[in-house]
């Protein structure tokens, strides 16, 4: 194996058993997301209406029909629920994203244009913005402009050494709690969130080296993505760190780690999750690493986070320690000129004290998935 | 909660209505008979229209006597079924749907048949007021198809039968089988207009073909929403014209058949040049040689457009050669080859051939090929390389060829 900087490349070759003793797969799916729900029932009942008193994956199934009719694509009658849309509900589900809205992207580099692809609504902000970069089929286009109101985005080729990062400003509210554990030293929940992200800036980062090579303003619309999310809460005071600012820097370097590993576990892309913290959250009152399914309705990332919540605290804390780095790097806890000096150590200390507070809980259960929306 | 659900619901959708939320029409209001009448039977409640068109009614430039009068005796070999028609055994169907696309989830919702009964034509449309009605439409209409022996459609192979056979299977009934007894006018209509028309679809082959149009006639892709229109609000002012014309395509059918029947048993008397070219390649293909080239000739003899008559030409050149062999074909390449301004290579080469390895006449055949040659290179574009090079090293051929003949008189 060969490894560049990246925290995912070092976390493997400094862990081999992952690749080579860990299970090849896991699929993870959440067949109650509203949105992915409301598919397959449109779905299944064009091919076949639904009977009164017919359950189909939710207890909820009547209110969903109930709700359909009032939209006019199904109609009650005679006990069965018909389908009534002069549509083919199957070409409007996207096997890349559950929301139904996309935009296209437009290549214009030729007189004869031509959409190469298409992005969900909550993405295209932070990937479609003007200047970025963008790739498809190992060609690097530029976005050229971006018509937000037609969903439309115009890209044209380039060959350049730079791709592009979007830096949100993420403003995360919660919901609902769906399930939620106490500790001394850490809480864990699991539930419903309100994420309003706006997208402030772009960078623009070289190859290889990750070399930041400059950055640019992105002005578009926030947007809201209604999805879940797993945190853990720690206490106010963690490993006695009574500064703000400290804390700030501890809990950067916490949730760059995490950001890095969680993947790992999910075996999802990085870009699939996202995560935020919070000094002093709003809803806990406590310092809060939230890390929330990047995906409208969430796809069952944060509860599998949930679940091995021990272990990702763990593995970050050997993943710190065990880096060569003295004040922090981009393979652990981020470079020191983000999370300072103590950066470093500030979260060993942190992560430290959590692992000395979690006992060992045997084999996590089998995973049952409980109605996000009850 | 049950109010949270669905607010949320609306929430995710991005299209959030304004306006106050309308119950759909009760389904348990007085449906009415459409202008037909209601039949309550063991399978449920439908409506049944019934028209009657005697023999001397007719549909454009076609009476229904025509139809009445058609020898279908010797038609296999052009409806390419197992069995010869019987006119007074076939049934016509046409479909009206909530879909366009098709699928399992789209509905016929009103269903028209069209059968000869004592030499008149009777039309029976079969409307499902709702969609609790399906199943009794259905079950009548498998009980009237059960009566006939082939069914006549217009696109119905690929759509109204699949979807109302997913439909029949649906709803517990047993569909038919009609294997081999399926005549799909569109089909049969593509072969013969379809080089002509720039679309072969009903209403084009009525306006064009029978030289018919209708007065206030719906577009079809217009039908799926009129009826889920009709389901919201009850109105049928819609729902009428969608029956009239649903009772029009099956009039146009008939028309369409008839025409068909006269084409293919006499194309010479009833064919124009397009029309007997279709023909001809139909008899082709169904192995009738003789009255192929028959009919090529007819339509070389009477078209005025160079295209068709290039068509039927090389048709008919070929069909010759096969059968006859080159030599008799040797005429027809002569007058296209002929023929003013003409730039094909193809009845050149043709005839080179026969005259270089049949004939022996090798000073014909280097002559036809530099003609050959000489074109090309005048009209680069219309040829490829592959064709050009096939005549320099024939040219060279016949020239080593000819070397010999004369090097053997010395």
């Amino acid at each position: 194996m060969v490894a560049r900087s990246s925290p995912l490349d070092q976390f493997i070759i400094q862990h081999p058993e992952y690749f080579f003793k860990a299970s090849p797969e896991l699929g993870l799916i959440n067949p109650n997301n509203l949105y992915i729900l409301m598919s397959h029932i449109k779905c299944a009942a064009f091919e076949l209406p639904f009977e009164d008193g017919e359950t189909f994956g939710v207890d909820t199934l009547d209110q969903v029909l109930e709700y359909l009719e009032e939209e006019r694509v199904l109609r009650h009658v005679g006990g069965r629920w018909h389908w009534t849309a002069d549509s083919f509900p199957a070409d409007a589900v996207s096997l890349r994203s559950a929301a139904d809205e996309n935009f296209v992207i437009i290549d214009i580099s030729t007189p004869h244009h031509r959409v190469i692809g298409q992005i969900d609504r909550f993405s295209a902000p932070m990937f479609l913005h003007e200047e970025a970069i963008y790739i498809h089929e190992g060609i690097q286009y530029q976005v050229e402009k971006l018509d937000f109101e037609e969903k439309k985005a115009y890209v044209r080729k380039v060959d350049v050494d730079y791709y592009t990062d979007a830096s949100l400003a993420v403003n995360l509210k919660v919901l609902d709690v769906f399930r939620s554990e106490e500790g001394d030293r850490i809480g864990r929940a699991w539930g419903e969130v309100m994420v309003t992200a706006l997208v402030t800036m772009f960078k623009k980062i070289k190859f290889d080296t990750h070399e930041n090579l400059g950055w640019g303003p992105v002005r578009l619309p926030e947007l809201e993505l209604h999805t879940t999310a797993y945190w853990a809460t720690l206490e106010d005071h963690p490993a006695g760190i009574q500064s703000q600012d400290e804390l700030q820097n501890a809990l950067m370097g916490v949730a760059n780690v995490l950001g890095q590993i969680a993947p790992l576990y999910l075996m999802c892309d990085p870009k699939d999750i996202s995560v935020v913290y919070h000094v002093k959250s709003p809803f806990t009152q406590k310092p809060t690493i939230y890390i929330y399914d990047s995906c409208p309705g969430g796809v069952g990332f944060s509860e599998k986070l949930y679940e091995i919540h021990t272990d990702l605290f763990e593995k970050a804390y050997e993943v710190i320690s065990q880096c060569g780095c003295d004040t922090g790097c981009p393979g652990c806890v981020g470079p020191a000129a983000e999370v300072t000096d103590q950066g470093k150590d500030l979260a060993l200390r942190i992560l430290g004290g959590i692992i000395l507070d979690n006992q060992p809980e045997g084999k996590t259960q089998r995973n049952v998935f409980e109605l996000p929306f009850k | 909660m049950i109010t949270n659900l669905k607010a949320k619901l609306r929430e995710m959708s991005s299209s959030s209505r304004s306006n106050e939320y309308i119950r759909p029409r009760p389904r348990t209001v007085d449906r009415g008979d459409f202008g037909g009448r209601v039949v309550e039977g063991a399978e449920g409640r439908y409506v049944l229209k019934s028209a009657v068109y005697d023999a001397d009614s007719s549909f454009g430039t076609v009476p229904l006597r025509t139809l009445l009068g058609a020898d279908f005796s010797d038609s296999c070999w052009w409806t390419r079924l197992d069995e010869a028609i019987d006119v007074n055994d076939i049934v016509f169907l046409d479909t009206e749907t909530t879909g366009l696309a098709g699928g399992t989830g789209t509905m016929a919702f009103l269903i028209g048949l069209g059968s000869i009964e004592d030499d008149r034509l009777v039309v029976r449309q079969y409307l499902a007021r709702d969609f609790d009605e399906e199943y009794a439409i259905l079950a009548a209409v498998l009980e009237e198809l059960k009566k006939r022996r082939v069914l006549v459609t217009f696109n119905g192979r690929s759509f109204d039968w699949p979807l109302l056979e997913s439909r029949i299977i649906y709803s517990r009934l047993k569909p038919l089988c009609w294997d081999g007894r399926h005549l799909d006018l569109l089909h049969v209509a593509r072969r013969l207009w379809g080089d002509r028309l720039e679309s072969c679809s009903l209403s084009s082959l009525e306006e064009h073909i029978l030289e018919h149009s209708r007065p206030d006639d719906i577009p079809g892709s217009m039908i799926p929403g009129i009826y889920l229109k009709y389901l919201d609000t009850g109105d049928i002012d819609d729902m009428l014209r969608v029956m009239r014309h649903n009772e029009w395509d099956i009039l146009v059918m008939a028309a369409l058949l008839a025409r068909m029947a006269y084409m293919f048993k006499r194309p010479a008397a009833y064919c124009d040049d397009v029309e007997l070219l279709g023909v001809a390649k139909d008899l082709e293909r169904a192995g009738r040689t003789e009255e192929a080239c028959r009919c090529y000739r007819a339509c070389i003899d009477k078209t005025n457009t160079g295209y068709v008559r290039i068509q039927a030409q090389k048709r008919l050149a070929f069909l010759v050669k096969r059968h006859q062999g080159s030599a008799a074909a040797m005429d027809i390449w002569a007058e296209m080859a002929e023929s003013p301004g003409n730039i094909m290579v193809l009845p050149l080469i043709e005839m080179a051939k026969h005259l270089e390895h049949r004939e022996k006449d090798i000073d014909s055949a280097l002559s036809l090929t530099e003609q050959a040659l000489s074109i090309l290179q005048t009209h680069r574009s219309i040829s490829s390389g592959k064709i050009y090079d096939e005549l320099l090293h024939r040219r060279a051929r016949l020239l080593r060829k000819k070397g010999r003949v004369e090097g053997s008189w010395v």
